[in-house]
């Protein structure tokens, strides 16, 4: 331990994603003092990182982020930090910096549904969450409007029941050329007795100037990052936080022990600097909200054998249980007609239809995304892989270009999102490999179930409708039911789930953690079971609630009405 | 102001590039890319980078004889096209660098012979001929005003 005296707030809080960052700046802006512990560096330089995404070939994830400077090691390529024990890989992954990973995300902000609420109690799968959506509703309007949600309120007034109490704060993201041309197409056909109906997606993304950000210009790379901040990023709360004078951002700190006082209170976060060092910060409360796989793993790290000998928070021993993602697959199909891709955010519609319904019971639910980004996904991905070709086939001139213009404005991919039930035996527990701080990295079981395969092959029929409502061409599907053959949509969920019963969860409704009174777990590990909404909307709503709760039982302080 | 058959076929640039063995262009490498490429506005500082990325790439000899077939093509031809495919078709190593020249504009990449494509400069992914050529361009340096992903690309892109 270092020679520091313990640095002592009223509040730590472990990471700066979404999450965190918006509990410390509500807690902060009611003078409540916040400690923010973020593993990785602290503000990105924009223009840095789109230099860094335009020399990188690749363009990953982390391309734009990679931090050549000492530090934590980010967590990038999942074979490089995972411990996969399989017996498939868990592919998705998250960034280690201040603001977390909605500096590469794409940016959509669909609410869970009242079903994917109540799973059990409605198809007899999974189980429910201990909130419904009517009590989540307020804090998803509340989290709307501290991100900045643009959003169709003639579309979304109850998609499913999923009922509005207040409009989007913005309009819209003009839906791109090729959904407009598919919407045409295939709005009003009825497949499996549902009527197809194509859908503005709501998106942090600004269609208007909102919060000092600007609106979307259309720079087509939201993933990996937005150049101009149109998109949302968790950044803006660590700023907001900052900027009330009551937070401070401990970066390249990564937490690697909560220790516990006799009452059973978490007394203390342990941090590590990249010299290796150690430092402790103290207080009242601590705020757990580094994503599902770190927030699991370090509360399995500080197990102590007289207080918590299964981990911090694991008397139901469930911490890192059920671990979920969503499934995504992809069809490349070549359209009748240009639908000009790469223009736009990479996905502006989607349909919403079969998110629910009766089939649940037998199957997962199924989001498909109208996509922007031609066959960019597929392997080797265009336009380098159309353009090459043309080039190695002898074409040049107007002939090339002619040819580059044919082939990639008729790409179109219709993309598949689907929900893993929670399994327990789909889990993070702790290797015995360590990374490059000397930090046991996590070790990954998981499995995609029979429930979410057996949504593959209905899928496909529904794509093979869309397609020939089209008139297109189908030019490759995965939409194999067999192992391996999928992608991760970057959504880590589950891992300390929020239940009614300890024996069977590890926190509350509001994600205060079952054994210690004075621990809140913030963020998508929260998640019992995952819908097919892309969590970061939910993820916020939950996090604001959490801040209230924390400010009215512990601190007896009410926080201040606005949202933004 | 020299114009040569094949410069003057490929109509001067806006930079007003007089043509292979000009002092514009004295090796002949911005006129040979706006043929390749079907460019005529191709940029001038881009053509010069581009340049100094293959003569580096390929070492200043082979890099100044594969120019030099190009530039001994007859001038005052009729077409000029055909005489750059006729060249293609008989000379192999040509039409290599022919692929690497088109290459690098179209997608701002080169062959790295241990580490597969990369950019030289990011500036090269930036500039990459793709992106007009498909009514676009490239990710993270938008030009459009919002919305414009609604409409169909302003200009016609060699269709």
């Amino acid at each position: 331990m270092s020679a520091d005296p313990a640095r002592r707030f009223d509040v730590v809080v472990i990471g700066s994603g979404v999450a965190g960052a918006l509990v410390a700046w509500r807690l902060a802006s009611a003078g409540i003092r916040v400690a923010i512990i973020e593993a990785g560096g602290a503000e990105v330089r924009r223009d840095a990182a789109v230099s860094r995404y335009g020399q990188s070939v690749g363009k990953s994830l982390g391309a734009p982020y990679v931090d050549a400077a000492t530090g934590p090691e980010n967590p990038g390529p999942a074979e490089q930090y995972y411990d996969q024990a399989g017996p498939e890989n868990y592919l998705s992954t998250y960034e280690r910096l201040a603001g977390g990973s909605t500096w590469h995300w794409l940016g959509h902000t669909p609410r869970l549904l009242p079903s994917d609420f109540a799973l059990q109690s409605t198809y007899g799968v999974g189980v429910d969450w201990p909130i419904s959506y009517a009590q989540l509703e307020p804090w998803y309007c509340a989290a709307e409007t501290a991100l900045g949600v643009a959003g169709d309120d003639t579309q979304w007034g109850n998609v499913h029941g999923a009922f509005r109490s207040a409009p989007f704060p913005m309009p819209p993201i003009w839906p791109s050329w090729s959904d407009d041309y598919v919407a045409r197409r295939i709005d009003g056909l009825s497949i499996r007795g549902q009527t197809l109906q194509v859908l503005a997606t709501p998106a942090a993304r600004n269609s208007k100037p909102y919060d000092g950000r600007p609106p979307c210009a259309g720079n087509a790379s939201c993933v990996p990052i937005c150049p101009i901040g149109a998109k949302y990023d968790g950044y803006v709360h660590v700023r907001k936080a900052l900027a009330t004078g009551h937070a401070h951002l401990i970066s390249r700190a990564i937490a690697v022990r909560l220790t516990l006082d006799e009452s059973g209170h978490i007394d203390g976060v342990v941090y590590q600097r990249p010299d290796r060092s150690t430092a402790i910060a103290r207080g009242r409360v601590v705020v757990l909200a580094a994503n599902a796989i770190e927030s699991a793993k370090l509360l399995l790290l500080s197990a102590d054998a007289q207080r918590a000998p299964a981990g911090v928070a694991n008397s139901s021993g469930l911490v890192g249980r059920c671990l979920m993602d969503h499934v995504q697959k992809s069809v490349f199909v070549r359209t009748r007609d240009p639908v000009y891709p790469f223009r736009g955010p990479p996905s502006t519609s989607g349909i919403e239809t079969f998110r629910d319904g009766p089939f649940r019971a037998t199957h997962s639910a199924l989001r498909f995304s109208l996509n922007n980004d031609g066959w960019l996904r597929r392997r080797p991905g265009s336009p380098v892989a159309d353009v090459q070709s043309a080039i190695d086939a002898g074409m040049f001139g107007s002939a090339l270009r002619r040819t580059i213009f044919a082939a990639v404005t008729h790409q179109l991919r219709i993309s598949l999102s689907t929900e893993v039930l929670p399994e327990p035996d789909n889990r993070v527990t702790l290797s015995d490999k360590r990374d490059a701080d000397g930090i046991p990295r996590p070790r990954i079981a998981f499995r995609v179930p029979e429930y979410t395969r057996a949504g593959f092959a209905p899928a496909l029929r529904i794509v093979g409708e869309i397609v020939a409502a089209l008139d297109a061409t189908l030019v490759e599907e995965d939409l194999s039911a067999a192992p391996g053959h999928y992608v991760g949509a970057g959504h880590v969920m589950g891992g300390c789930r929020m239940g009614t019963d300890p024996r069977r969860a590890v926190t509350d409704a509001f994600g205060r953690t079952f054994d210690h009174e004075n621990l809140y777990i913030c963020g998508a590990s929260l998640w019992p079971t995952c819908g097919t909404a892309n969590p970061t909307l939910t993820v916020a709503a939950l996090s604001l609630r959490t801040a209230e709760a924390i400010a009215a039982t512990v601190f007896r302080r009410p926080l201040a009405g606005g949202f933004l | 102001m020299v114009t040569g058959g094949l410069a003057g076929a490929a109509d001067a640039g806006a930079e007003g590039s007089a043509g292979p063995g000009t002092p514009a262009d004295a090796d002949g490498f911005f006129a040979l890319s706006q043929i390749l490429t079907g460019v005529s506005s191709l940029g001038t500082a881009v053509a010069r980078r581009h340049a100094q990325t293959l003569r580096t790439q390929l070492g200043d000899a082979p890099f100044a004889a594969e120019l030099q077939k190009f530039r001994k093509l007859p001038s005052g031809s009729q077409d000029p096209a055909a005489a750059l495919e006729a060249l293609l078709a008989r000379d192999a190593a040509f039409a290599g660098f022919a692929r690497l020249v088109l290459t690098l504009w179209y997608t701002g990449l080169v062959q790295t012979p241990d580490a597969g494509p990369r950019f030289v400069h990011p500036e090269d992914y930036f500039d990459a001929l793709v992106w007009p050529a498909i009514g676009a361009h490239a990710p993270a340096s938008s030009d459009g005003y919002y919305g414009h992903w609604r409409l169909p690309p302003d200009s016609g892109s060699g269709a």
